[in-house]
């Protein structure tokens, strides 16, 4: 049988990472593909070069044969390539239907036909199977879940064929992602490639009938499904990195008064009860599904999201923190994934960026409130240094320096302001190998001065890497807690809710 | 028990409309105590004369505003576009070339402002604030700061009665133009991109929607409202006096959100605008039959307009909260 | 970074760094060509009284846009200040009460301002708007008991604008020291630097641990404390006060701090560059009057100025991707 569309040779560079190598990608008529691989291996690359929101650098695409380009995203449309992304683009003050015919609407004359935009999106809603849902109700009364299906529905009906989903399922429940999988069998009965893209390795080994898997940036193997176990899926998942590193852990001592300890944090819906507790000197873990709860329990702890119910205790002593400044001030300093919306000032200097949290121990005095500069910049420049910040001068403006020097700038910027505890949602993400290491060393160096470091991370490597415990969440909860070595494959185990305990 | 709290749903899913009525009969209680001729028909009567003008802008200004922008641009248009009517008018003595000029006008000044505004991607509070300046200086510079007489018979036919002693052209001008934006923000493609423009616009761009296009139409649509507008109000004042539309960009905009229509845009209705619009139009009306002198105006006028904002926005606060508390929203 | 990127970017850069220095000096070359009047000394004096509550003014004006915000309401405060004084040392209160009262008041009307639109979340357009209303009729009621028309004759007040000082006009030199402080404040103090973060990304600073609304409340406070100065000085100006000052005020301190650069979506800006385009402001209308313009094109062209410059700053604006 020909496949449907064919990628071949396809790579891609960003600055600093070979983010596809020569790729090779087939996608035959009426099956589920799943692309499988831990974050940073090029899955979503690659599906963006599909949907025409990145241009390949090199390689083909071929659709039936025929080769094609795809420069944007309206010309994949016309190729019948849908993508369903992982944020949803739902208009929450437009109905269902009106959100489904968004740009395409029917009319009747200059009068939109609501009656028959209504009716349509009635009839493609019930041949799907999907119930509960009105199509003349706004989206916003239904939840999440449901959400999805409005929005996989809306693709469905410009009738692709080629279906693209990037991590539908991360915000599903069981039973919905069972529905949403009932109606992907009905379409793959219909002859739509189905693509499916998941880091659960459950749904994929039950649900899909062949899988690529990637690593770095290339192909480590096609399987079919039937032939395999989830065991050998994560082999081809890691590579040679099985098992490659060796850490010195460094013992918990039960005696000592943990810095920070969250007790039973809950939030509706997402967190159910979250505990644990952070020693100085070590780096803590915390590793997860997308939506199991890891980054948010710390957003919780630095006061960016409010918490139903819970106790943070700093030192032993509890302390209520509503804001991100209180956090500061117990000594918590947080890096989140999203640098540019979250961390950084782009238009100011590195030096604002990293004195920013600090300046007000920088006055001359009380009654010349006025900024020494030339102590903030000593310092600044002090932990810049230490940092190895590359730039070409400390009143560089921030948005100049890559991705990892940013992340360092941002590092350095809580360690003027003399933290105990600093904790990193995803510290690499967006950052290429050199700057990994790098970042890997200073996080270990940090520990070694007696810091608590909480790493949170989606990438089981690096969280092995890394981490003197690991806490593994599940479902809003803690699920595990590591202490000493492990390997790979038993994380990655825990990590898909297999095996309660170890 | 049920069926009673399905009533307090329903009370509290409308309390933005319920605030602003409550808000205006609070007035009508007051201007009463001051004038107790306030409710008499023939004030009524005037009410809606007077403020045709406003009610015509503030359709208008319910289709920027669902959008997510702001024109402050409404009474310098006005002023601008009577200007030259009348000084068409004088020079000519022919009132349809002059109205003709006066609509143009308008929708060239949209025109302008909304390809600043979507197409060169600058903040419209800017361009519409610079419009508010430019356009009122070169009214008064044509006008050298002078009242100039329209007396035509056909812009006094506007305001004369010819059905049932009292329905007038200004009165049909203005169901027209409400029922206009009402279809047109309901029941057509480009209202129902307003609306998708409001809630986001970037989205709404990936459906494969033109929205600079759609910002751009808009602005011109409400330009060109505006120069009906001003023609109205020049018909009852039966000059191009110099001010002229003074205020109307602020009584519109209050007037559209003060009524519930969300300011970041994508949520509201031509209900809210007209319960807004209730509200405004008797109290500059109570206002102006109170008797006081400008300066009080000015200090009432504002005072109660920031007064009736804070209650509408907790009030909306609560309501949104509540509604969140059932898991139902707007 | 390519070579031709590179040369892009220095052009870009120097255009934003000094691009409207350029413009003021073109403008100053060229309106000395057109009016011969114009290059004087006494002239060139003139410009910079005229200018004086412009400028002071627009430093306020700068402090609100370089959050983001906008305030609408400070011509109306200047009216407030300047009727404050001018009433007060009619009553025959000392001078320096009358001129820190006046200033005292305007501040409060700023502070009420930040309240309504920091702490109770309504949109800084319209709550300006609104306060623009009442704080004028605060000011008219005020007048209204002086037949709408108060002199200042309080010699201390007048030496503000007659005065000089090491033969410079005190107008100029008290100007240029607030510029001066407020650079210092923006550029050299702790809050000057979080009003520069909020700017720049709101949500990037509330997770720095900065108050984003006492910030911004700051922010409006200032604004109305330089609109009182402004109306103090403008008082000593005119040396009466009457319904007309301050009208339409706001919308040339907007224009200064926009000619001067500053973003409106916040973040970006220097104050001494409003300074510059404050400088601007007032050339165009001297030389206008010079050569004869009507007052109201006047106004015609400022407001189209103010276009061009919003239209060139969104050109040298680099595209952020």
């Amino acid at each position: 049988m020909d496949p449907v569309l064919e990628m071949r040779g396809i790579s891609k560079r960003f600055p600093g990472v070979q983010a596809l190598d020569h790729v090779d990608f087939k996608l035959y008529s009426g099956e589920i593909t799943s692309i499988i691989g831990q974050n940073g291996a090029g899955k979503s690359t690659l599906m963006k070069i599909l949907s025409g929101n990145y241009q390949k650098d090199e390689g083909t695409i071929l659709i039936h044969g025929k080769e094609v380009e795809i420069n944007n995203t309206a010309d994949a449309a016309r190729l019948g390539i849908g993508i369903v992304y992982q944020e949803l683009s739902l208009l929450n003050n437009l109905t269902v239907a009106e959100n489904i015919f968004l740009g395409r609407e029917i009319v009747n004359g200059i009068r939109l036909d609501n009656k028959k935009m209504n009716a349509l999106a009635e009839q493609y809603l019930r041949e799907f199977g999907i119930e509960n849902i009105e199509a003349n109700k706004n989206v916003e009364i239904y939840p999440l879940a449901k959400q999805q299906l409005i929005e996989i529905v809306k693709v469905l009906s410009h009738k692709p064929d080629i279906l693209i989903l990037d991590e539908p399922t991360a915000a599903l429940t069981n039973e919905d992602t069972e529905r949403l999988f009932r109606i992907l069998f009905r379409l793959k009965e219909q002859g739509i490639c189905v693509v499916f893209i998941s880091h659960r390795l459950g749904e994929i080994k039950r649900y899909c009938d062949s899988g690529t898997i990637m690593m770095n940036g290339r192909v480590t193997a096609n399987v079919r499904m039937e032939d395999v176990d989830e065991l050998k899926i994560i082999e081809y998942m890691l590579g040679d990195s099985f098992n490659a590193y060796e850490k010195e852990i460094m013992e918990t001592d039960r005696n000592a008064q943990p810095v920070l300890e969250l007790r039973d944090i809950r939030l509706k819906d997402r967190l159910d009860g979250a505990s644990c507790k952070i020693y100085k000197g070590q780096i803590t873990g915390f590793v997860g599904l997308l939506g199991a709860g890891q980054d948010l329990l710390w957003r919780v702890a630095y006061g960016a999201v409010r918490a139903d119910s819970g106790e943070i205790l700093v030192n032993g002593k509890s302390e209520k923190i509503k804001n991100p400044a209180q956090a500061v001030r117990c000594g918590i300093g947080l890096l989140t994934e999203n640098r540019k919306e979250e961390g950084l000032f782009a238009e100011m200097s590195v030096l604002d960026n990293i004195a920013l949290p600090s300046l007000r121990f920088f006055k001359f005095s009380p009654f010349f409130p006025f900024l020494n500069y030339r102590r903030i910049r000593e310092k600044s420049t002090a932990y810049s240094d230490k940092l190895a910040v590359k730039m070409s001068g400390i009143n560089t403006k921030v948005q100049f320096l890559s991705g990892g020097n940013q992340q360092k700038a941002i590092v350095s910027r809580w360690l003027l302001r003399n933290l105990d505890v600093l904790v990193f949602i995803e510290p690499t993400r967006g950052v290429d190998v050199g700057a990994k290491a790098e970042i890997y060393k200073i996080l270990e160096e940090l520990a070694g001065e007696g810091k608590a470091i909480v790493v949170i991370s989606t990438d089981t490597t690096e969280i092995l890497q890394l981490s003197d415990r690991i806490f593994v969440m599940c479902q809003g909860k803690v699920s595990n807690i590591i202490e000493g070595k492990t390997d790979e494959e038993t994380l990655a185990r825990l990590i898909q809710g297999k095996e309660a305990t170890v | 028990m049920k069926t009673r709290s399905k009533f307090v749903d329903g009370l509290v899913y409308r309390l933005d409309v319920i605030t602003v009525l409550a808000l205006a009969a609070v007035l009508v209680v007051l201007f009463l105590n001051t004038n107790p001729l306030f409710l008499s028909i023939n004030n009524i009567y005037n009410l809606i004369q007077l403020n045709a003008a406003l009610i015509i802008v503030a359709v208008g200004m319910t289709f920027v505003v669902m959008s997510g922008n702001m024109d402050l641009s409404g009474g310098s248009v006005i002023v601008l576009t009577a200007s030259i009517t009348g000084v068409i008018f004088r020079s000519t003595g022919n009132i349809w070339l002059a109205l003709a000029a006066c609509l143009l006008t308008a929708v060239l000044i949209g025109a302008l402002n909304g390809f600043l505004i979507s197409f060169l991607n600058i903040n419209a509070v800017i361009v519409t604030l610079s419009c508010m300046v430019w356009a009122r200086g070169l009214a008064l510079g044509i006008t050298d700061a002078k009242s100039i007489v329209v007396s035509s018979p056909v812009l006094q036919t506007i305001y004369t009665p010819f059905a049932f002693g009292f329905i007038n052209i200004s009165m049909i001008i203005v169901v027209l133009c409400l029922l206009f934006g009402w279809f047109l923000l309901t029941k057509t493609k480009f209202g129902r991109y307003v609306k998708a423009l409001g809630e986001n616009e970037k989205a709404t761009a990936l459906a494969g929607v033109n929205t600079k296009l759609v910002k751009w139409g808009l602005f011109t649509l409400a330009a060109f409202l505006t120069g009906i507008a001003s023609i109205v109000d020049l018909a009852r004042l039966g000059s191009a006096v110099v001010t002229i539309g003074d205020g109307m960009e602020l009584n519109a905009i209050v007037a559209v959100v003060i009524g519930g229509n969300r300011l970041s845009g994508g949520k509201g209705s031509f209900g809210k605008t007209i319960a807004g619009l209730l509200f405004m139009c008797i109290l500059s009306n109570g206002l102006s039959t109170m008797g006081v002198t400008d300066d009080k105006i000015y200090l009432i006028k504002g005072g109660i307009i920031l007064a009736a904002l804070v209650i509408q926005m907790l009030s909306n606060r609560f309501r949104l909260n509540y509604l969140r508390r059932r898991n139902e929203f707007d | 970074m390519t070579q031709t990127h590179k040369t892009s970017e220095k052009i870009r850069e120097l255009l934003e760094k000094s691009g409207i220095l350029l413009v003021l000096v073109v403008l100053f070359a060229a309106f000395s060509l057109i009016a011969g009047k114009f290059c004087t000394l006494t002239n060139i004096s003139n410009v910079f009284k005229q200018v004086s509550h412009i400028a002071i003014l627009s430093i306020g004006m700068t402090f609100v846009f370089l959050f983001g915000g906008m305030d609408l309401s400070a011509g109306s405060n200047i009216f407030l200040g300047a009727v404050s004084v001018a009433a007060m040392l009619t009553e025959g209160v000392p001078a320096w009460i009358a001129v820190l009262a006046a200033i005292a008041a305007c501040t409060l009307m700023g502070a009420l301002n930040g309240f309504i639109i920091e702490k109770l979340q309504i949109n800084c357009v319209i709550v300006t708007l609104g306060s623009q209303l009442l704080i004028r009729g605060i000011a008219l009621t005020i007048i209204s008991h002086y037949r709408q028309w108060i002199y200042v004759k309080d010699p201390g007040v007048l030496w503000l604008n007659t005065g000089t000082v090491f033969g410079l006009p005190v107008l100029l030199i008290l100007t240029v020291i607030l510029y001066l402080i407020a650079w210092l404040i923006l550029n050299r103090s702790a809050f000057g630097r979080r009003v520069y973060a909020v700017g720049g990304n709101p949500r990037a600073a509330h997770l720095c641990g900065v108050n984003v609304a006492v910030t911004k409340l700051l922010c409006y406070l200032i604004s109305g404390t330089t609109a009182g100065i402004a109306g103090v000085v403008i008082a000593s100006r005119l040396g009466m006060v009457n319904t007309n000052v301050g009208a339409g005020m706001e919308f040339d301190a907007v224009t200064a701090v926009v000619l001067g650069g500053c973003a409106v979506k916040g973040g970006e800006g220097n104050v001494l560059k409003t300074f510059v385009g404050a400088l601007i402001v007032g050339m165009i209308s001297n030389f206008m009057t010079l050569v004869g313009v009507n007052e109201h094109y006047q106004d015609a062209v400022l407001g189209g100025f103010i276009l061009l410059a919003a239209v060139f700053n969104q050109l040298t604006l680099k595209k952020n991707d």
